[in-house]
């Protein structure tokens, strides 16, 4: 993914609902109550980034003194300052809308990082049935995609420098980009490069 | 909320990076190998150094610092009033907080300097791309203007990092044969055609070749080897038709 | 010293190229043209790069010397240049092809400037001013014809080259401080050896002069010069404007420690299409890797994907889409080719 991939970090933005284990002073300023405390069970949407973290540290092995006999944690388990909740992006409702119909779905508004997030989401929980699910959407919307980024024409001039579909007709842009509008950005990348490779076989072909 | 700041530099930079992508896409799929020739002067194609916000980021960067500091304070207070028997369940749950608050702390630092690494890594990447285009340097005529190309879009690191960056390929080019060979600052779309129309922008005088003088005034047309006027075309003064 | 017996190395690679005896009885044109302007060198349209400046070489006098036409190489060179643009990683330097390749290029351009003078000498006379060289005489671009052929073969190669290059040198940005700990890495074992003082024979047959460092294999010497100056410039301008705001511990630019490792390393589980070729010059009994099916006679290699612990063959001949890191060691060895 690479430290300095934009799209890495933004979707690293991305926030999630989460449950507070313990009770934390001092970090009321993550639910706009500077000076305040945390209570346990609170829940609140922190980005990606800190929560992660927070949700795959033990906060049980928290004593550095190796003196101190653990007579209280002789059946410790693994406990995290906070749990990650089922984000809005993957709730069961999406995940329906998905399995109905997943060409005509808008997942730019559900999420303009879905993919890169589901991916970091599988990761972390191994979540088997979400990555089916998920794979199976992108193929079907690919080939979709794949039909967009091929109907575009160009004109006969090899000189244009057209960056934008230049078909003849408006409506066919429009549709483009309307369509456009719906793919996340993953898939706006694909769609690009599609198109790209489209064009120049075209340009190619007629180039004489 | 600590990290907000960072997310909206990072937002103007993907936006930087997609319009940077467009303009190069477009420069490489011209005809003149790399350089956009409509360039009006009044585009540019790095936008300015966003000083206010990395000015307000490093400030909250210096406050997250404080807070390491007064955290760090802190243990030491608690180590050593600490009373070993007695408060081992405080002490726990002691420990347990100021673990939490410093990895919050140390977190939303880490993601500072990973926005702002990233940004700046970014912009680089731009300005090592308009050197190797040849958007900089003193015989490109879009430098003739008062506004060259984007320098003054450049912070005060940023410009030095730029004209010692030029001097280094400069240099390799004068000191490697191979690459003063094969002009490895030379065209990035394969050859075409050998012979090419081309249109004259702005008067050069004469330009001798192999095929004869040409006189280059402005607004003729030749119809000329393609290697012979390549420089020529980078660096704006003709245009292919 | 390593150089310079890299240039003996291309010296004598030059003096045993073969010249292509191309019949030119196609080109009747040529071969007049050939006689009045040449006067040292060989003229012969099709294969233009082939020019050798002792042509009494010939393939028996040399003996066991091993012949590289610059057909050969500039196959390789194009098959070089198409691996380099497919992978995600960055592939061995060709230290002498590179060598053999420049000093061919530079000997082509000067014969062109030579030809190219001869025959404008004999054009001098009635040349025109700004007129249409080509609304001359045709009789004069049949005479041009071979030059503009070998002047455009040159700017093809030339591109190639160039192409390949900057491939090389982009990929070397991006993977600058990857490169570096690969370096790192190296020098420190070296120091732990220095280090062990009960050293074996072995150790001391080869002190650590000769042996090469992996940025070395790599990259030339001037991708590598141009890999520290300019990551020197970079962490330069990337510690003035953010590292020095930074606490210490953040301070680094090569912290594999934080949640997110800071170092990007090639993608090595792209896809990549492959094209498998075989063996090298067709040594299909020498390869321990090659495997033979009898009925019907197919040599293929066997490679395992390690997740679904399958076992594909992948058949000479054929075209696949595999995982980079899978077939990286048969690009190495030139068995497969990337597309």
């Amino acid at each position: 993914m690479g430290y300095y991939d934009l799209d890495d970090i933004l979707a690293d933005s991305a926030e999630i609902p989460c449950k507070f284990l313990h009770d934390i002073p001092g970090l009321g300023y993550l639910e706009n109550n500077p000076g305040g405390t945390i209570h346990v069970n609170t829940q609140l949407k922190l980005p990606l980034w800190l929560a992660r973290v927070l949700a795959i540290i033990d906060a049980s092995s928290a004593s550095d003194d190796v003196g101190n006999a653990d007579i209280f944690n002789t059946e410790q388990q693994f406990t995290p300052f906070l749990n990650m909740l089922t984000p809005e992006t993957f709730t069961n409702k999406v995940i329906n809308a998905i399995k109905t119909d997943p060409i005509s779905l808008d997942l730019h508004s559900i999420n303009p990082y879905f993919y890169a997030l589901a991916i970091k989401w599988i990761e972390l929980f191994s979540d088997k049935d979400l990555a089916e699910i998920v794979s199976d959407l992108l193929l079907q919307r690919s080939q979709v995609i794949n039909a967009h980024a091929n109907s575009t024409t160009i004109s006969y001039n090899n000189n244009s420098n057209s960056t934008s579909s230049t078909g003849n007709n408006n409506t066919t842009n429009n549709n483009h980009a309307l369509f456009t509008l719906t793919l996340d950005e993953f898939e706006k990348k694909i769609y690009k490069e599609a198109n790209d490779s489209y064009k120049d076989i075209k340009k190619w072909i007629y180039q004489y | 909320m600590y990290g907000d700041l960072a997310n909206k530099l990072i937002i103007e930079a993907k936006r930087t990076e997609q319009l940077t992508q467009k303009y190069l896409d477009a420069a490489l799929n011209s005809d003149n190998g790399g350089i956009r020739n409509d360039f009006n002067g009044n585009e540019t194609i790095i936008p300015m150094y966003n000083d206010e916000l990395i000015y307000n980021i490093l400030k909250e960067v210096n406050q997250l610092k404080q807070n390491t500091e007064y955290l760090q304070h802190i243990k030491q207070e608690e180590e050593e009033t600490k009373d070993q028997l007695k408060d081992v369940l405080s002490g726990h749950s002691n420990d347990k907080i100021r673990k939490c608050q410093y990895f919050v702390n140390l977190l939303c630092l880490e993601r500072n300097k990973r926005c702002l690494m990233a940004y700046q890594r970014m912009r680089s990447d731009i300005i090592d791309k308009m050197v190797w285009n040849g958007l900089i340097g003193s015989n490109n005529m879009y430098n003739n203007g008062s506004k060259r190309s984007g320098y003054n879009e450049l912070s005060h690191y940023e410009q030095e990092y730029m004209s010692q960056y030029k001097n280094l390929i400069d240099e390799m080019n004068s000191e490697s044969e191979l690459w003063s060979s094969i002009e490895i600052m030379g065209n990035m779309n394969p050859p075409s055609d050998i012979f090419i129309d081309i249109r004259v922008l702005k008067d050069i005088g004469e330009i001798q070749t192999e095929y004869g003088t040409f006189n280059f005034v402005k607004d003729s047309q030749f119809y000329v080897r393609q290697s012979d006027v390549e420089r020529l075309i980078q660096q704006g003064y003709v245009q292919k038709i | 010293m390593s150089l310079d017996i890299d240039d003996i190395l291309a010296e004598l690679d030059r003096d045993t190229t073969v010249v292509d005896n191309i019949s030119s009885d196609n080109f009747p044109n040529a071969n007049n043209n050939r006689h009045k302007l040449t006067k040292d060198y060989s003229l012969s349209p099709n294969s233009s790069l082939d020019t050798t400046t002792v042509p009494q070489h010939n393939n028996s006098s040399s003996g066991k010397k091993k012949v590289i036409s610059s057909i050969e190489d500039f196959s390789k060179l194009m098959t070089l240049w198409k691996n380099e643009r497919c992978s995600p990683d960055l592939l061995p330097y060709p230290h002498l092809l590179m060598k053999r390749m420049l000093i061919r290029i530079q000997e082509q351009m000067e014969h062109l400037e030579i030809l190219s003078m001869n025959f404008f000498e004999a054009q001098g006379n009635n040349s025109s001013d700004n007129r249409r060289n080509m609304s001359n005489a045709p009789v004069n671009n049949n005479k041009m014809l071979p030059l503009l052929c070998m002047e455009a073969e040159l700017e093809r190669v030339k591109f190639v080259i160039r192409s390949y290059l900057r491939c090389r040198l982009a990929k070397i940005d991006k993977y600058s401080i990857y490169l570096r700990q690969i370096n790192e890495q190296y020098l420190n074992e070296e120091i732990n050896e220095e280090n062990d003082d009960d050293a074996d024979d072995d150790d001391k047959e080869n002190p650590s002069s000769l042996r090469i460092s992996p940025l070395e294999k790599l990259l030339s010497p001037e991708e590598i010069r141009y890999h520290q100056s300019h990551f020197s410039l970079l962490l330069n301008l990337l510690n003035e404007s953010v590292l020095k705001y930074m606490p210490d511990e953040l301070q680094a630019v090569n912290d594999t420690e934080a949640s997110i490792n800071m170092i990007d390393e090639p993608d090595y589980n792209k896809f990549v299409f492959i094209k498998v070729k075989g063996p090298p010059n067709n040594l299909y009994d020498t390869d321990p890797l090659l495997k033979k099916r009898t009925h019907p006679d197919i040599y293929y290699y066997s490679i395992t994907i390690p997740e679904t612990k399958e076992d594909i063959d992948l058949i000479i001949g054929s075209i696949y889409i595999v995982r980079y890191s899978l077939i990286k060691n048969l690009l190495l060895d030139e068995k497969i080719e990337l597309l």
